[in-house]
């Protein structure tokens, strides 16, 4: 094996591992936004439609948030085509914040102020 | 272990994520193992609070009479009991002119005007009444726990949200560990010490990893959890408008109100702590909390002691200060107490000493398995890439983290107990001790490389042995008489010491005995 040789073979392995950390990097990215938005809706149907009271709500979805967002991370790393996982993610997350615009404030919103 | 498949891609991850967080995650893990006796350590380090715990309850009246006048006009009064782990009375306020006064209230979390580490702070003996002289140090409790959570940064700092990275990193590299290990049950009885390198200190990897894997996955989670409402926080803005203020004063039944600006008189603290203890059916007040001492709006918060409870829920009870009526108590929501049951198993505030030493322990596995994993990839990689400038790079920060960091502890804990007690800013000048020594130490690693490691074992063997010594040199509680004085703080913190240095001295002379071996054997290649 030449010197040339060595050097391609190290040179592209270099530049999948940082296609892969570039690739980890959004992978953590994406799965925290598609987690905390699909656990911010998930408590705003909470309080909007089973009335659940709003503290509760934001308890169950969070603490649920964490290791599913680090789960996410595996998944989309362990998935068969890695870039269509990242989609998903990322279609879940903008969808999160498309309907948080289109939907008024009020719906699963618990009244302003403090209950004492 | 094979890598083909689906596993080749998470061994990767593993591997990558665990290299480029494992200094951190080393350090999160180190500070949290000690904080765990971190008021232990307290009673080591600040030897003016050795006091035996009080028989009788420490009257919150006369303390108030005494240490109050400072307090009147400004935003708080904070009285904390005297308990079996720390027998000393601590009264915090936020000194007078302070610019939070009355403003912070407003946005704060809680309803605390001020951070508690800015208040000023007396200890008090309980058995005189009389205050203690100041320590001059922060501590375990001052600098090991906030280290632990955001590295000194300060709450909800730029610290706290590396600190909840390198803590998803932790679930990620768990996650995708036991993933990739297709022999788990196997591995966790596998550890072959006749191997040598690489094949051992895997081994030692996995079965750290393996044999405390329910305690990694609960302290991780549970550090995260705590702060489920910085981590996560999009379920709460849309819920939500008033905040984490709204939240707070919803799920964990606090209170707040207004300053009215006009001078009242305070009723009996004791009698409000009575009331406190016939609502909670039991249990101790662990601290009373004044909110505008002095004032006419002025409210008191009571809060038991959890140290016979799991979830770390104290309960509070509010009054009014002036007339001592009962304003608000009534219990936290169930949801809300399951997330403080899996805080106070991270906590762990509650009184059970064999599941203290077994977090000890755990925690130190903690450390292991982190360390252990980034031995082995520089182990790995050596002969390849031995000389390249990002693996010295690698190996230079592993060593400055792992024994790096534990010399520097050791150095903070000598000076402690080295620096004169008049010494102005003493807190501060430990903590610059630590500070240098860690510094020097990465400095050491960076230039020595690999045989930086018996240098810095050498050096935390040192630290360790001479920190005993110091403390038997300076306070006179050598460890008999510690023993037989039945202070199991200090003894403990000292044997402690003593078998972190005893180790360290016994891996420093077998890292000295084995590059003897290898110059010998190279003088005799090159000889012969």
């Amino acid at each position: 094996m030449t010197v040339t040789t060595i050097m391609r073979k190290s040179n592209a392995r270099s530049a999948a591992g940082m296609k892969r950390a570039a690739f980890l990097l959004w992978a953590m990215a994406a799965s925290y936004l598609a987690s905390n938005m699909i656990a911010g809706w998930a408590a705003r149907l909470l309080v909007g439609l089973a009335r659940w009271q709003a503290g509760d709500a934001v308890i169950l979805t969070s603490l649920t948030a964490i290791p599913a967002c680090a789960g996410l991370v595996v998944w989309a790393f362990s998935h068969r085509r890695p870039a269509r996982a990242m989609t998903v993610l990322l279609a879940w997350g903008l969808l999160g914040l498309v309907l948080d615009w289109l939907v008024p404030a009020s719906f699963g919103s618990a009244a302003p102020g403090i209950t004492q | 272990m094979s890598t083909t498949g689906a596993r080749e891609p998470l061994c990767w991850l593993h591997t990558w994520l665990g290299l480029a967080l494992g200094s951190l995650l080393f350090a999160i893990f180190w500070m949290g193992t000690l904080s765990v006796f971190d008021r232990e350590i307290d009673r080591w380090m600040m030897p003016s609070t050795r006091l035996v715990a009080p028989t009788v309850p420490f009257s919150a009246d006369t303390a108030w009479k005494r240490y109050s006048r400072e307090a009147i006009g400004s935003p708080l009064w904070v009285l904390t009991l005297p308990s079996d782990r720390e027998p000393i009375a601590k009264i915090q306020f936020a000194p007078k002119g302070s610019a939070a006064r009355g403003t912070r209230i407003e946005s704060s979390r809680k309803g605390i005007p001020l951070p508690r580490e800015q208040l000023a702070m007396l200890l008090v003996n309980p058995a005189t009444g009389t205050v203690l002289a100041d320590p001059g140090t922060k501590g375990a409790s001052g600098f090991f726990f906030p280290f632990h959570w955001h590295l000194m940064f300060g709450e909800g700092s730029i610290g706290q949200w590396i600190v909840g990275l390198a803590g998803l990193a932790m679930l990620v590299s768990l996650i995708s560990g036991v993933m990739i290990h297709r022999n788990i049950f196997i591995q966790f009885f596998t550890l072959r010490t006749n191997k040598r390198g690489g094949r051992k200190l895997l081994d030692l990897h996995n079965a750290a990893g393996v044999m405390a894997l329910p305690f990694h996955v609960l302290i991780t989670f549970s550090g995260l959890a705590i702060f489920y409402f910085a981590y996560v926080p999009v379920p709460l803005e849309f819920t939500h408008q008033g905040g984490q203020r709204q939240l707070f004063v919803e799920s964990r039944s606090g209170y707040v109100r207004p300053r009215e600006n006009r001078p009242a008189s305070m009723a009996s603290l004791d009698k409000m702590i009575a009331h406190a203890r016939a609502l909670w059916g039991g249990g101790r007040a662990a601290r009373v909390t004044v909110t505008f001492p002095g004032d006419a709006n002025a409210y008191v918060q009571v809060t038991r002691t959890v140290d016979d409870l799991v979830p770390n829920d104290p309960r509070p009870v509010y009054f009014d200060a002036h007339t001592g009526a009962l304003l608000k108590f009534s219990g936290i929501r169930p949801i809300a107490r399951g997330q403080r049951y899996i805080a106070g198993l991270h906590f762990i505030a509650f009184h059970h000493w064999i599941l203290r030493w077994l977090y000890f322990v755990f925690g130190l596995l903690g450390c292991g398995l982190i360390a252990t994993g980034a031995l082995f990839w520089i182990h790995k990689r050596r002969s390849i890439h031995g000389t390249s400038r990002a693996f010295g790079f690698a190996e230079a920060v592993t060593i400055a983290s792992t024994t790096g960091l534990i010399g520097a502890t050791g150095a903070y804990m000598v000076a402690n107990r080295l620096l004169p007690a008049d010494l102005a800013g003493r807190a501060n000048c430990e903590i610059a001790a630590f500070a240098v020594a860690w510094s020097v130490l990465s400095i050491h690693a960076a230039v020595r490389r690999s045989a930086a490691w018996s240098g810095q074992w050498g050096f935390v063997a040192g630290a360790s042995l001479s920190a005993v010594a110091l403390n038997a040199l300076t306070t006179g509680d050598h460890l008999l008489r510690t023993i037989s004085r039945g202070d199991w703080a200090v003894a403990g913190t000292d044997v402690i010491l003593l078998t972190a240095g005893v180790l360290s001295l016994f891996v420093w002379l077998r890292l000295r005995q084995a590059s003897r071996v290898v110059s010998a054997q190279a003088a005799g290649l090159a000889a012969g």
